[in-house]
């Protein structure tokens, strides 16, 4: 962010905010200081994902053909029976979501966990012993960055059938990749710190120095580019599960129901639109949460992400 | 130039054997590459015939040298027939790519003309409604599934307004730009290039506000260079730098999204044909084929956008 000096910025008439829109931003830098609505949107999810066998009213999986699409309860047609409607055929929208947050946060996490681990690892590797180790590292994720994700993904389909394991891999296939090139770097810079040299000195053997000393100085980099690329994972996986790729039907995901809502948007919108803005919701808040912890806890990235 | 050059090249090629490798391992790793060009035929067939489909396809070679023989062919655009209409891959591909690259390139030329002025229009009024108005886009653009955005476009502009037609290219003829041909694209353009004009626009913001507080933009103001000269012609051509190189970056990025909005607005491209014709019909040589042409389109795009900012900033060729 620059420093502007109040004559530069009456010089290009740049004025900072106008009285009338003050409290909006005063809101915004609120907001940004103390991120409250995108905490209690995940909150929320977390509980409805948790919970979503006690909350669902109806049975995600299976619906009477002659309830097919009710609308949402405020409507005129609507009733209070199913709260977001029903779709195609007859499945009440809203214990589909539940259910389908459900899957939403497993994947991710697992894909999170998974790729985080051996992308943080493949990056300390990189960075500590540098050479040829580092080479073969840095050039795997060249490769990968080629490869169209969700291309491959439509090759492992065809080739492995859909299912909920061949899911994870691809997910994790996905989340490794930006945790290695800002982890070398940070390792770079960790690894000619004297408190690491010394350590060695002191006869540390290798593993102990990256477990103890490099590793506790990369976590907190590595916690934030966690919650920064959730949100492209939930839309990944969403994304995949759109195009079929995904779990196998009749399991819903958010991205299945917009897919199949979609050859009846013109008679019934319900089934479409209220999937599509849980994934908006969860993935803005994500990124708030994101932006927020990066601020908090390294700064240093900023220059990284903007 | 030329050593920064061969580096690239090199390393683009040897990006491109790790990726059919990948393919090669994985269709291995798979069942028994026969199973996938019999497909779930109901006909019996013998082993003879089996056998003879097994030499055919150059299966009963190693694997180092089935794939030597792939990858050449690849190499040389042959990339087979496909199974599902026995036609070559090749024409297939040539048929359908025109309006993948038309759809890519409408997206990016939204992407950079929307991200670029809505980047400097934050930057120069920071802090005002259209400040937030710049952040709000780029928030829903970044925030938001391309599929479902797709979707939200055709059921407000199409289904409900009726600004737009719903999906399909219809007859297209004449000259592209009439109306009549352009009002099919205007929607998937809009919906690819949005999250990438997000990205462009967050680039122009911060590098804008960064140029605008540098040392050379302090002397001209306080020579009296009148603002509108600042921002236009000193400060806006240093700060699209960034922007403009990784526009080509975030668009080979984005190419992703081309196969989701070309299955939503039923575009013929190569996306469609990817999972209409390759995907649903286990069409292996047809799915292998897309999957390269998406390959390369990346790759080439990575290489462009290398190039040009080793032109634009000389920093980078000696790096």
């Amino acid at each position: 962010m620059s420093q502007l000096g109040q004559i530069e910025k009456d010089l290009l008439g740049i004025k900072d905010y106008r009285p009338g829109i003050s409290h909006l931003y005063e809101g915004w830098r609120f907001f940004r200081r103390y991120p409250i609505i995108p905490v209690t949107v995940l909150a929320l999810l977390v509980f409805f994902a948790l919970a979503a066998n006690i909350l669902a009213e109806h049975d995600p999986r299976s619906g009477g053909i002659r309830d097919r699409h009710i609308p949402p309860a405020w409507t005129e047609e609507g009733t209070t029976n199913h709260l977001l409607g029903t779709d195609h055929s007859g499945r009440d929208v809203f214990s589909r979501m539940l259910y389908g947050a459900r899957i939403s946060l497993v994947v991710a996490a697992i894909a999170l966990f998974s790729g985080g681990t051996i992308g943080t690892a493949l990056g300390i590797f990189s960075g500590y012993y540098g050479g040829i180790i580092d080479e073969v590292i840095t050039r795997a994720v060249d490769i990968w960055q080629a490869l169209p994700f969700l291309m491959v993904a439509l090759v492992c389909v065809l080739l492995f059938e859909q299912s909920l394991t061949l899911l994870l891999f691809l997910m994790v296939a996905l989340a490794w990749v930006p945790f290695v090139r800002v982890i070398r770097s940070v390792t770079l810079v960790i690894k000619n710190e004297p408190y690491v040299d010394l350590a060695r000195v002191a006869g540390a053997s290798t593993v102990r120095v990256l477990l103890r000393h490099i590793l506790p100085g990369v976590i907190n980099t590595a916690v934030v580019i966690s919650t920064l690329s959730v949100g492209s994972l939930i839309m990944a996986e969403a994304a995949l599960s759109f195009l079929g790729a995904g779990v196998p039907s009749p399991t819903p995901t958010w991205g299945s129901m917009v897919a199949d809502g979609r050859s009846y948007l013109a008679t019934a919108w319900w089934p479409t639109v209220f999937p599509g803005l849980a994934i908006f919701m969860v993935v803005m808040s994500l990124n708030f949460t994101g932006d927020w912890l990066r601020d908090r806890l390294d700064p240093r990235l900023r220059q990284l992400a903007d | 130039m030329a050593r920064f050059l061969v580096r690239r090249l090199f390393s683009i090629f040897i990006s491109i054997i790790g990726a059919t490798l990948v393919i090669f391992i994985l269709t291995r790793l798979g069942p028994d590459p026969i199973d996938l060009y019999l497909g779930d035929s109901q006909v019996e067939v013998t082993e003879e015939f089996i056998e003879m489909l097994r030499a055919e396809l150059g299966l009963d070679k190693s694997l180092p040298e089935q794939y030597g023989i792939w990858v050449w062919n690849i190499a040389q655009l042959d990339m087979g027939y496909s199974i599902g209409t026995q036609r070559l891959v090749k024409d297939i591909i040539a048929i359908h790519i025109g309006t993948t690259l038309k759809l890519a390139a409408g997206a990016w030329i939204f992407a950079v003309s929307v991200g670029v002025s809505v980047g400097v229009l934050a930057a120069v009024k920071r802090a005002t409604v259209w400040d937030y108005i710049g952040r709000i886009f780029a928030l829903f653009g970044q925030a938001t599934p391309q599929f479902w955005t797709g979707v939200m476009a055709i059921l407000i502009f199409a289904v409900i307004l009726g600004w737009f037609p719903a999906g399909t290219l219809g007859r297209q003829e004449g000259n592209f730009f009439l109306w009549k041909n352009l009002q099919h694209w205007i929607l998937p353009w809009i919906v690819l290039g949005w999250p990438a004009a997000a990205g462009i626009m967050r680039l122009t913001r911060s590098s804008m506000l960064e140029i605008l507080d540098s040392e050379y933009i302090k002397l001209g103001r306080a020579k009296g260079v009148s603002p509108q000269k600042i921002i236009w012609k000193h400060a806006l051509r240093n700060a699209l730098i960034p922007p403009l190189t990784s526009s080509l970056v975030l668009l080979a990025d984005y190419l992703n999204g081309a196969l989701v909005i070309e299955i939503i607005f039923s575009l013929p491209g190569i996306g469609t044909v990817a999972l209409n014709q390759a995907v649903y019909d286990n069409d292996w040589p047809l799915l292998a084929g897309t999957v390269f042409c998406f390959i390369g389109i990346y790759v080439s795009f990575a290489f462009l956008a290398d190039i040009l900012y080793a032109i634009i900033d000389p920093r980078i060729r000696y790096g």
